[in-house]
Parts: C-alpha cells; structure tokens; sequence
C-alpha cells in the first residue's frame, strides 16, 4: 500500500504540474515564417535576430527573459506595438512580413489567450 | 495461482487503470497549430482528435478563413468590395451569397446597438486611415470629420429585398472587421463540427470560440491586461461559448503625444473615449464582437444599457483609469489572475 500510495502521489504531482494554474518561466521564443519555424531562441540568452519575410528584415530582440519585435519592416508596426512578451503563449505577429513569434516553455498556464 | 497473488495482480491492474485515467484527463492531448491567415495570427487547438483528424481540420480551417478574409475585405477586390461599389450607385443588385448574409446579420446588430456598432461607416475609418497596413502620421482635419458627421451613413441606409439590395445614402461604405471575425470563427465552429471534431479553440488574433472540453476538464482562457503584460483574468469554457475583447491597444498610432486607436465613435467620428477594454462572452460570436466594439463606445456610462439592449449578459469593461466593470454574471465566471482594484459589480436595467 505505501508504494501504491507513492505512485498515487507522485501522478498527481505530475499531474499537478501539467494543469494550467502553474507559472512557469518560459524558455523560448520561437521565431516563424510562412516557411515554417526558422529559430528557437533560448529566453535566457539575450541576443538579436535578423528574419527576412516578403517585405525585408524584422528584428526579433531577445532580453532579460523576454522577447519582442525591435524593428519592423512594415509600415503598419503593430508588431512593435505589442512590446515585450514575457509569458508562456504569448504571441505577436507581423502579418505583412509573415513574421511570428510565441513563447514556449513549461506547462501551459491557460489553454488560449483572449486579448 | 494462489488467491493473494491473484488479488494483488488484480488490485495492481486496477491502480494501473486508475493512475492512466487520472494521467490522462490532467494532461490531455492537445494538438496546436498556428498559421498567419484572415489577416491575423490564428491558433487552433484540438482535443481528442487523432492526427489524420488533426490534419484536415486545420486545412480545412485554413482555407474557409482565407476564403473568408478574400470574400469580407472591404478594400480588396472580392465579393465585398464589389457589393460596396454597387451599393454607391444605388441601383438594385443581386446580394453576394458570400456577404449577404453577414450584411442581414449585420443590420440586425447595428440596430440592436442603438448605432453604435455601424460598419457602414467605412468612408470614416478610411478617413483616419485604419483600413491601412501603414499607419497615418496625423488625425484627420476635424472639417473632415465635421462633413461626414453631417449625414452619417447607417445600416438602415441598405434596402434588402429577399437577395436583392441597394444603397441609398452615396456615402456608404461597409467595413465589417468589427463583427467579421466573430461570423467567421462562429461558421469555423460548425465546420469543425460537421467534420467530427468535438473539443476545439479557434483563436484568431486574440478573439475566440471555444467548444468541447480538453479531455475531462474544461477550456481555460486567459484574458490580457490591456496595460500590462500577461492575464488579468481566467474564465473556464461552458459548452459552446465565443470570448471577444475590443481595446484600445489592438492598432493604434500616437500624434504629438497623444494616443488615437482604431475604435471610432459614429456620434463624434473620434475614437470612443473613457475605456481601455470590453470583454463579452456569449455564445454567439457575431454578436460577441459587435457587442465588444459597441460597449467600448458607450463607455463606462452607457455599457449597461447598450449590453441589455443587445442581449449580451457577461461584460467586463476596463475604463480609462484601470476601474472594472463586471456584470453579475460575469463576476461568478470569472478568476482575477493579478492584483487589481476592487471590481464594482453593476447589474444590467
């Protein structure tokens, strides 16, 4: 009974830490094209990425655990206008340049983002 | 086989089962797929799905959204883009298939808003330049916006007889990116459906409809701070519902200091002041997303009315200065996920 006992608990812990609620520090960003996924850039490496899309260079800017768009080259920016992303699931895009960004790491904290 | 050795076989086989089941419905299988399509970043989530399933739902979610992004453009040419030529004219013509029914639906919102939902004020967002990827370096010359408040277009302004329609006001221009998106991931739903799927999210650039569950406990959605970064709230999905959230900080640009967003207010052709964001859930999402945009309008002191007149029941609304707004309903659905004031509850009359 114990070590059924300790198997229970350690599923659940598991389990625990696979359910959203947890509030883990995401690990990467990951940077895609239309082309499909061109990086994945650890967000605890601060460092400056170059991708070209159908309009020229955007800059994707990765610091202090964070990652945003630091340059657009679009003419619309709201790919800049989204600023930092700090959290597992956070998203930003620039559709003109077909450039996208989301944060990974860890368990998800909700399914989706409304906003 | 002894009688012990059998009963602990048989006790193990069960704990197996047990922990599996438990296993399984904290972590369910989810399957996400992300893709730039109706102008947006979309993501769709599948539980429960094998991966052939998987496969040709998002195809088929890909192309009804680029189909409906070339059908529903207002400033492309497409179906709706030639019915606002032919609607200038004022002739009579065969409604689009395509459209028609997104301009009935329409028209119904519009009215039910009081007007403050008015997609037939395409020639005002063109004016402020919001219809554009580039941004407009400066406001429009207030004598501008003075001349076309002067005989503001509305939807009442489009005659439909069966599938045939006419325009008759010469400036109205049909922008329908206020409720599109709500239409769109509504019809997304049903095909998704229609095609065996039971457990999805369709987000599309931040504005969902969630059905299903995700293995044996319910969707959970964040809701983002319109200021700061991450989730203000969470809300757990119920069935079959659509969450659509208007702000103040989806497309903006700033002019000497100033802020002016994309939510234009048809009583003053400025954006709609007194609001930072306006959270609807329902389980429609065309109306989800024109309730959105009209409760941003009406602003912390007409929402209640214009949410009662329109048939939306859980709002949140954020004014200007951080304050929250919760209908009853609303407040037992949702979890504050940071610190924040003390939300003032107020009923719909």
């Amino acid at each position: 009974m114990k070590r059924a006992g300790a198997v229970l608990l350690l599923c659940a812990g598991l389990a625990a830490g696979a359910a959203p609620g947890a509030d883990p520090a995401p690990a990467v960003v990951e940077v895609r094209t239309a082309a499909g996924l061109v990086a994945r850039l650890p967000l605890d490496r601060d460092r400056t990425l170059r991708v070209d899309g159908p309009l020229g260079q955007s800059v994707v800017e990765v610091r202090g655990g964070r990652a945003r768009f630091a340059r657009a080259a679009c003419t619309g920016r709201l790919c800049l206008a989204a600023g930092w992303l700090g959290r597992d699931g956070d998203t930003a895009a620039c559709v003109p340049n077909r450039v996208y960004l989301r944060l990974r790491g860890g368990p998800r904290r909700f399914d989706s983002m409304n906003f | 086989m002894n009688p012990l050795r059998r009963h602990r076989l048989a006790t193990a086989a069960v704990l197996a089962a047990v922990l599996a089941a438990g296993c399984q419905r904290q972590a369910p299988s989810i399957h996400r797929h992300e893709f730039l399509a109706f102008g947006t970043l979309v993501e769709l989530s599948l539980a429960g799905v094998d991966p052939e399933l998987a496969q040709e739902a998002v195809a088929t979610v890909r192309q009804d959204l680029e189909f409906m992004h070339f059908a529903w453009h207002a400033w492309k040419p497409g179906p709706l883009g030639r019915t606002n030529k032919l609607l200038a004219t004022g002739a009579w013509f065969s409604g689009n298939p395509s459209v028609l029914p997104l301009i009935r639906r329409a028209r119904e919102l519009s009215a039910a808003s009081g007007g403050l939902f008015n997609p037939a004020l395409g020639n005002l967002v063109r004016l402020w330049g919001f219809q554009a990827d580039a941004p407009p370096g400066a406001p429009p010359k207030p004598e501008a916006v003075a001349a076309l408040l002067r005989d503001l277009p509305a939807m009442d302004d489009i005659e439909i007889r069966g599938v045939r329609m006419r325009g008759r006001h010469p400036a109205l221009r049909l922008d329908l990116g206020a409720m599109a998106k709500g239409w769109a991931v509504d019809r997304i739903s049903e095909n998704l459906k229609r095609l065996g799927v039971e457990n999805a999210i369709v987000n599309a650039g931040g504005d969902l409809r969630a059905f299903g569950r995700a293995g044996d406990r319910p969707w959970r959605i964040g809701i983002r701070h319109p200021r700061k970064a991450g989730a203000i709230a969470s809300v757990t999905i119920e069935g079959d519902e659509a969450v659509f959230t208007s702000g103040d900080y989806e497309r903006y640009f700033e002019y000497r200091g100033r802020r002016y967003h994309h939510i234009l207010d048809p009583r003053t052709g400025y954006p709609a002041t007194g609001t930072q964001s306006v959270t609807v859930i329902h389980h429609d999402g065309a109306l989800a997303d024109a309730a959105a945009t009209a409760l941003f309008v009406a602003g912390p002191e007409g929402w209640r009315e214009t949410a009662a007149k329109m048939g939306v029941r859980q709002v949140m609304l954020i004014d200007a200065g951080g304050g929250i707004h919760l209908t009853p309903e609303m407040a037992r659905r949702l979890t504050f996920e940071m610190e924040v004031p003390p939300p003032r509850v107020e009923p719909l009359p």
